[in-house]
């Protein structure tokens, strides 16, 4: 009866479903579409037995940048590491997340204190805005940015604004923010699949992929 | 009862954290019950008091010389502090339960005097007692 | 009548003082400032006796049990002696013609003016059939009444928004009392049941200062101003992220946050956390249970009462639905999949055609 109290029982309940349902189904597209492309077979004569393992291997060597690259990207790769570390703290830290986790899965393990959490929070945001600044100034990333990119970003930026917002009860009653919160967290489901976002899941397949097949080439990776 | 008492019981931290703020508002609203006659009022309920910031309103305060025992719809207690002035009012119900306790800076409370109609009544059922007492009747 | 409430007072022997007393108490339990017990005391001293009438539908009396049992005589006293109640089909000692009799000519005399407290849902299904008293359907009732009401006072969830007999399925059609009065002012004092001082703090203060500030439900802000997980006591333990995970672990001795354990306190506003229950004894968080919402509309329809806040609320076969999803995805992903490579096909024959030795050619798709 209650327009805010529906806002977040919608949240809590369709709207919740609606956006699981769409994140798993287009995670299987999409990666059922990327796995079963024909790869024609490399008729060289393979540099290295168990290719394979070195493309393992390559998911983590390229978690940081090669010397030569370090002077010219290394500051923003830390940026962005320290975005990436932030927000995996707050997606798995907060104790509401991992009960919405648990509920749905069944998993579950220990949380963080909220000051540790609304710390990370902070961080995130304040090194999404910086990401923000240095995308729309660099000549090249500019060039290379898309309309995903931003929408991505904003989907991102989002949820953690509205859920310390919701936290520090700024800005409207908690309620409206929580359910505000929910839905932003929820768009950002749906979305992810079909957008640049879906890294979060492919990153691991193409950087496999890649380094196999160089190291099959005796490139290094 | 052995289990019971295992259970800790986590105090809340407790620094005198208002009295002190209290103190000053206490200070002010006697000078202006000195300058204008103004009476003041503090809800000590409405503030969150730890046991040390009472301690230290007791200390400063100190007992004056009237203790009053309000009898009616349960006991109230009304002590004048050893600051003339400033009075502790605590109100509770027939059962005992705390229902109020404030500070009043006034010259007396205003519960305290006896109310006009109130004594008119009073005298009404004088003047009856009177009138049966001359008639005879007891 | 043309008694005032002083008057009443001094009619039961009280004095002035216990009428002083009374306001103090009632000043401080509305957490007003302490000067507005002097206005309080005017106010009530010139106020006319209100004629208060009281009426059930679809309730459990819950309500009524506890408003009985305001924190101390003071305030009932003020209740059922010094506020002439009259109409309470539970209260009085009348009962069937005679009760109906008394309850029309009170009206009939304070037409207008009474203060009209509704407890209980109104059902609407069935032409009203699911609720009649004396001939008449609540919501008939209800509408006659009203008319002749200075305010409305929805004490109890289910007045205020419906409540038990408005939570799914809702067979009888049972709506709140704001859904069928729209054109005089309701107070809605909600609660599963309200706490008592609340009930009748309300109406001291209606008659003292008129219409309180109301928050978008309708409830007092005075009241219903902050959420019981903003004065809860367990809140340092939430900060900390310290819950008990089930009723008997650890946690739940030392006392911790109960937030895992459905505790619904974060979206709840009501005054438990302050005013609690039972003189002051204690309140739900304080005796190791969650907070159900009882004051929120529709808390009988939020998932459970054991579910964690975060969780869905939705009963829904998760693995089944989660798992269609998957498998349609990945018949969508095969088929996207076929698709391309069939354009692969194409395109490596007619490069076939061009260059008679085609380069091995590899795809990677993204690096
Ligand atoms: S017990 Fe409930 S109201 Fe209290 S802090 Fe925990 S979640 Fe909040
Ligand atoms: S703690 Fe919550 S459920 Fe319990 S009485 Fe208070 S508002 Fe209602």
């Amino acid at each position: 009866m209650s327009t805010e109290a529906d806002l977040l029982d919608f949240a809590r309940g369709p709207a919740l479903e609606a956006a699981l349902v769409i994140l798993v189904f287009g995670m299987f597209w999409r990666l059922v579409a990327v796995l079963a492309l024909r790869r024609s077979r490399d008729l060289s004569e393979p540099r290295v037995r168990h290719a394979w393992l070195w493309g393992v291997r390559t998911i983590f060597t390229r978690m940081w940048p090669r010397r030569e690259f370090r002077p010219r990207i290394l500051h923003w790769e830390a940026v962005s590491y320290l975005f990436h570390f932030a927000l995996a703290v707050v997606i798995v830290g907060l104790v509401p997340h991992i009960l919405l986790i648990r509920d749905i899965t069944g998993l579950s393990w220990p949380g963080l204190p909220t000051g540790v959490i609304t710390f990370a929070a902070g961080v995130a945001l304040i090194s999404l805005l910086a990401l923000l600044a240095h995308r729309a100034t660099h000549p090249v990333l500019r060039r290379i940015s898309n309309f995903d990119d931003y929408f991505s970003w904003l989907l991102v930026f989002a949820p953690l604004l509205t859920g310390l917002m919701a936290y520090y009860h700024l800005g409207g009653p908690y309620e409206d923010l929580l359910a505000v919160h929910m839905l932003s967290a929820e768009l950002l489901l749906a979305w992810l699949p079909f957008s640049k976002l879906a890294h979060t899941v492919l990153f691991l397949f193409s950087r496999g992929v890649t380094g196999t097949i160089y190291s099959r080439r005796g490139a290094q990776t | 009862m052995k289990i019971l008492d295992t259970i800790p019981i986590r105090p809340a931290p407790s620094p005198a954290a208002n009295a002190p703020a209290l103190l000053q508002e206490i200070a002010a609203a006697l000078d202006a019950l000195l300058l204008s006659r103004q009476r003041h009022c503090i809800d000590l309920g409405s503030l969150p008091l730890s046991p040390a910031d009472r301690d230290m309103l007791r200390e400063a305060l100190g007992t004056g010389e009237i203790h009053m025992e309000l009898t009616t719809l349960g006991n109230s207690r009304i002590e004048e502090t050893g600051v003339p002035g400033v009075w502790w009012v605590r109100h509770s119900s027939e059962d005992g339960i705390l229902l109020t306790e404030s500070l009043e800076v006034c010259h007396v409370p205003e519960i305290v005097p006896a109310d006009t109609t109130d004594i008119a009544i009073g005298l009404q059922r004088l003047r009856q007692r009177i009138a049966v007492r001359a008639s005879g009747g007891q | 009548m043309d008694e005032t409430i002083l008057d009443a007072f001094r009619q039961n022997g009280l004095s002035r003082r216990a009428f002083l007393k009374f306001c103090a108490a009632t000043t401080s339990l509305l957490a007003l400032p302490p000067a507005a017990a002097a206005a309080m005391a005017e106010k009530l001293a010139g106020t006319l006796r209100p004629t208060v009438i009281y009426l059930s539908y679809q309730e459990c009396t819950g309500c009524l049990e506890s408003m009985t049992r305001s924190f101390s005589p003071t305030i009932e006293h003020l209740m059922f002696n010094n506020i002439s109640l009259a109409f309470n089909d539970t209260l009085q000692a009348a009962a069937g013609e005679a009760a109906e009799a008394a309850r029309k000519e009170a009206m009939r005399k304070a037409w207008g003016k009474y203060i009209l407290i509704v407890d209980g849902a109104v059902p609407m299904g069935g032409g009203g059939a699911y609720c009649v008293a004396a001939g008449q359907s609540a919501v008939d009732d209800l509408r006659h009444a009203a008319q002749g009401a200075a305010a409305i006072i929805a004490v109890g969830t289910c007045a205020a928004f419906g409540g038990v007999p408005y939570a799914a399925p809702n067979p009888t059609g049972a709506v709140p009392v704001s859904e069928i009065i729209r054109d005089r002012p309701i107070i809605n004092v909600s609660g599963c049941p309200p706490i008592p001082e609340v009930m009748t703090g309300v109406i001291v203060y209606y008659l003292s200062f008129g219409m309180p500030a109301l928050d978008r439900q309708g409830r007092p802000v005075a009241f219903y101003g902050n959420t019981i997980h903003d004065r809860c006591y367990r809140r340092p333990f939430y900060d900390e992220g310290r819950f008990a995970h089930t009723f008997d672990d650890e946690g739940a001795r030392n006392g911790w946050c109960l937030y895992e354990l459905g505790c619904k306190g974060p979206v709840t506003y009501n005054a438990c956390a302050t005013l609690k229950w039972n003189q002051g004894t204690s309140f739900p968080i304080q005796s190791g249970h969650g907070c159900l919402g009882c004051s929120e509309p529709d808390f009988w329809d939020k998932g459970g009462f054991y579910r964690p806040l975060p969780a869905a609320t939705g009963h829904w076969p998760r693995g089944e639905v989660l798992g269609g999803a998957a498998l349609g995805g990945a018949v969508v992903g095969v088929g996207a999949a076929a698709l391309a490579r069939s354009r692969q096909q194409a395109a490596a024959a007619k490069s076939a055609k061009e260059v008679s030795h085609p380069p091995p050619k590899e795809d990677s798709h993204e690096h």
